[in-house]
């Protein structure tokens, strides 16, 4: 075969293909497996370096978030938004109130405090909690003193008290007689009113198996 | 076909000897001229073939006296593989005691296709060539004989030299006086092989008068013969002559009966096939010319096997073409593996700066996550916080605004015995309960609804019927003031109503008669919060 082909020819042919073999073999076994490496951690890296970007991404809008709420949350934390309706503390309120009404005396009823449902305190542990607190037998000679009551309620209540109701009856007409009474520093009611108000604060929740935290879960009654 | 390459140098085989020519830059070159008869023949071959251009394939061109034609018209309508059967059993059938044959399709312009058998039998010298070559080790491009080749040379020469003023001969005759042993003649029809001789080289020599008389006389004997083909003289007839111009004088050309007759020296000839000779010198021999002629051809006409020069020609040529491919192949895996070798410091580079980057990222959500977890509180927890407060924000009402514009819808002979105001926010609370993210804008701008109930009666002495417009005209004011409220009456003055039971009596202004009826009626208001 040799002689047939020529040596010189077979020589040339052999390390061509020796060569190509090599070149074949530099690229399956050195220069390929090489890039296939690079390239997969080149990958990986890009998909870290996006995961990252994403995270910085996020933690940065956050911390924006953050610093423009965190005031108002602050605010809200102040003002009592996380009480937990200590009913000494709505005795003390309702005193305030009182001074302010201007009313010499009212009977004030706080049913037990409840829950209300909500999908966002949960999400977060918390609980929206909420008092009835029921005014009556108030002690008015006018109901300009009544409607100060009401608008005050709103008010006084850390951090959010709403009205629910208002009901103002007038009691008696203005006779010579009531008003000999007054001058004689009798008490003379010439309206009745009653007035219902919720305060609503949210609070943590307690854990599953822990007993009911300060506050005071039960009703109470104050005049 | 063979495979031929661009390079060819051709090997002349006759029945004196052999004739080398190789290609050169100024044109065809004779390399060598070995007589049969010297006695180291192949030695002195072989050293022929090794001494120059090694590296370009060697075409043999025989041009020996025992090559035989036949023509094969009588081909039916076959296809293509059918025919090519057909073809080989009738070559076969033809020439079956000759070893070597070929077929070679003709298609002369305006009549049937036919085939044109060649044969010859295979003699000792061309076996002995055949290991001359395989041992200079040479590459071998094909073997071909000479008249079957040399067909488009005799026309293209005939086209070049006479000038056509009428009509082109149809016929044409080559003649030259070959080295490698006698006087060839090549005579075409329609510009295919019609008739080919060789007359053994005479006693006259191959140069003088003498040679040139033997030139013509054998060419005569070449008309007794295409006389019988069927030429006359009215179909025309070219003839030329391969010889030196010293030769040319001798001819003389009107004592033929021929339409064209031209002396041509070899340079003069290869100048008409556009090639060139070098060092060939004032000399008859026409071999250069047949040998330059299918040197230039791309491949063969009629491509003859012989099974000793096929045995090295086929494997020189597969490790030729093998190497060729095999040289382009390593160029293009070099080349690969070069881009490949970038792609892979590119991307080596890439990956550095990728995990710079990786790391600078890092730093800085680590030194952001740092300042985020100093913070007292969690986003999530400030954006629940917010969205607890703006749902408690809207359940919440002023009632001073509402209770204002009541104050000022009612005129002053109106006196209120009680007044009532509630606010069900019920439905904001369910609403925050929802797990679901609220798509109504309605239903996010709710605010609950207000119901505000007063009782009332009327300043001064009107009679029940003034006091029920009166409280018909209040019911309208309340609906402009409170838009979007619904403002009904509960209960009229004196419970009645314009369309419903009525009891009373007929008397003087003021006897009586409405005064047992209730005296104050109950309106009740419905609507959002203001």
């Amino acid at each position: 075969m040799i002689k047939l082909v020529g040596f010189k020819r077979m020589v040339f042919l052999i390390c061509m293909v020796v060569l190509n073999l090599s070149a074949l073999g530099a690229y399956f076994f050195v220069v390929g497996p090489m890039l296939d490496d690079v390239s997969s951690q080149r990958d990986t890296v890009n998909g870290q370096i996006s995961d990252l970007q994403g995270k910085i991404a996020n933690i940065k809008q956050d911390m924006t978030f953050v610093k423009d709420n965190l005031p108002k949350y602050d605010t809200l934390k102040t003002d009592g938004f996380f009480l937990p309706q200590d009913r000494f503390m709505i005795k003390h309120t309702m005193d305030d109130l009182k001074a302010k009404a201007g009313i010499s005396n009212f009977h004030f009823t706080v049913a037990d405090v409840e829950e209300i449902p909500n999908a966002d305190a949960a999400s977060i542990n918390y609980k929206l909690i909420d008092s009835k607190i029921k005014v009556d037998q108030i002690e008015s000679p006018i109901d300009a003193n009544i409607y100060v009551l009401a608008q005050e309620m709103a008010h006084v209540f850390p951090d959010y008290a709403r009205i629910e109701s208002m009901d103002i009856t007038r009691a008696a007409e203005v006779t010579e007689d009531k008003l000999k009474d007054i001058s004689e520093g009798k008490q003379v009611n010439f309206v009745d009113a009653n007035l219902e108000f919720e305060w609503i604060t949210m609070v943590p929740k307690p854990a599953e198996n822990a007993t009911t935290p300060g506050g005071a879960p039960a009703g109470f009654r104050g005049q | 076909m063979a495979l031929m390459a661009s390079r060819k140098r051709v090997l002349m085989v006759g029945g004196e000897g052999v004739t080398l020519f190789g290609p050169t830059a100024r044109g065809i070159e004779r390399e060598a001229a070995i007589s049969w008869e010297v006695p180291n023949f192949d030695q002195q071959l072989v050293e022929a073939l090794s001494e120059q251009n090694r590296a370009d394939p060697v075409l043999i061109l025989f041009d020996g006296a025992d090559q035989t034609y036949r023509k094969e018209e009588n081909v039916p309508n076959l296809a293509f593989y059918d025919r090519a059967r057909y073809i080989k059993r009738k070559l076969e059938a033809a020439f079956p005691s000759y070893p070597v044959r070929a077929s070679v399709q003709v298609k002369p312009p305006g009549e049937q296709p036919f085939y044109l058998f060649v044969a010859l039998p295979e003699t000792d010298r061309l076996d002995n060539i055949a290991a001359d070559m395989m041992e200079a080790n040479v590459p071998v491009a094909g073997f071909g004989l000479l008249p079957a080749e040399s067909v488009g040379l005799v026309r293209a020469l005939a086209d070049k030299i006479f000038v056509k003023e009428n009509k082109v001969s149809r016929w044409a005759v080559l003649i030259s006086q070959h080295e490698t042993g006698g006087l060839r003649q090549v005579v075409v029809k329609n510009g295919n092989l019609a008739l080919t001789r060789i007359t053994p080289t005479s006693e006259a020599g191959v140069h003088g008068p003498g040679w040139a008389d033997e030139v013509m006389r054998e060419f005569r004997a070449t008309l007794t013969y295409i006389a019988r083909f069927g030429y006359t003289a009215e179909e025309g007839l070219d003839v030329m002559v391969v010889c030196s111009s010293i030769d040319k004088q001798f001819f003389n050309e009107k004592s033929l009966p021929v339409t064209n007759f031209q002396c041509l020296t070899p340079l003069e000839a290869l100048t008409a096939i556009g090639s060139k000779g070098v060092s060939l010198g004032e000399t008859n021999f026409g071999d250069a010319v047949h040998a330059a002629w299918v040197a230039k051809k791309k491949s063969l006409s009629a491509p003859i096997i012989v099974p000793s020069i096929h045995r090295i020609m086929v494997p020189r040529m597969v490790a030729q073409l093998a190497g060729g491919v095999l040289a382009l192949t390593l160029v293009g895996a070099g080349f690969f593996l070069f881009s490949q070798y970038s792609d892979y410091i590119s991307v080596k580079e890439d990956l550095a700066d990728r995990q710079h980057q990786k790391e600078l990222q890092e730093q800085e959500y680590a030194q952001d996550s740092k300042v985020f977890d100093a913070y007292p509180v969690k986003p999530d927890l400030i954006k629940s916080v917010m969205s607890v407060k703006q749902l408690v924000d809207r359940s919440s009402v002023n009632i001073t605004p509402t209770l204002n514009i009541l104050r000022k819808a009612l005129d002053n002979d109106i006196k209120l015995s009680s007044l009532s105001f509630s606010h069900d926010a019920s439905d904001i609370f369910k609403e925050g309960n929802s797990a679901e993210p609220q798509k109504s804008t309605e239903k996010e701008k709710s605010r609950g609804s207000v119901t505000i109930r007063f009782k009332f009666t009327l300043v001064g002495s009107l009679d029940l019927e003034h006091k029920v417009q009166r409280a018909e005209v209040l019911v309208k004011t309340l609906q402009q003031k409170f838009p979007g409220y619904e403002v009904r009456i509960v209960s009229q003055f004196g419970n009645v109503s314009r369309t419903g039971k009525f009891e009373g009596g007929a008397a003087d202004k003021g006897a009586g008669g409405e005064g047992k009826q209730e005296d104050s009626a109950e309106f009740e208001m419905k609507g959002p919060p203001i």
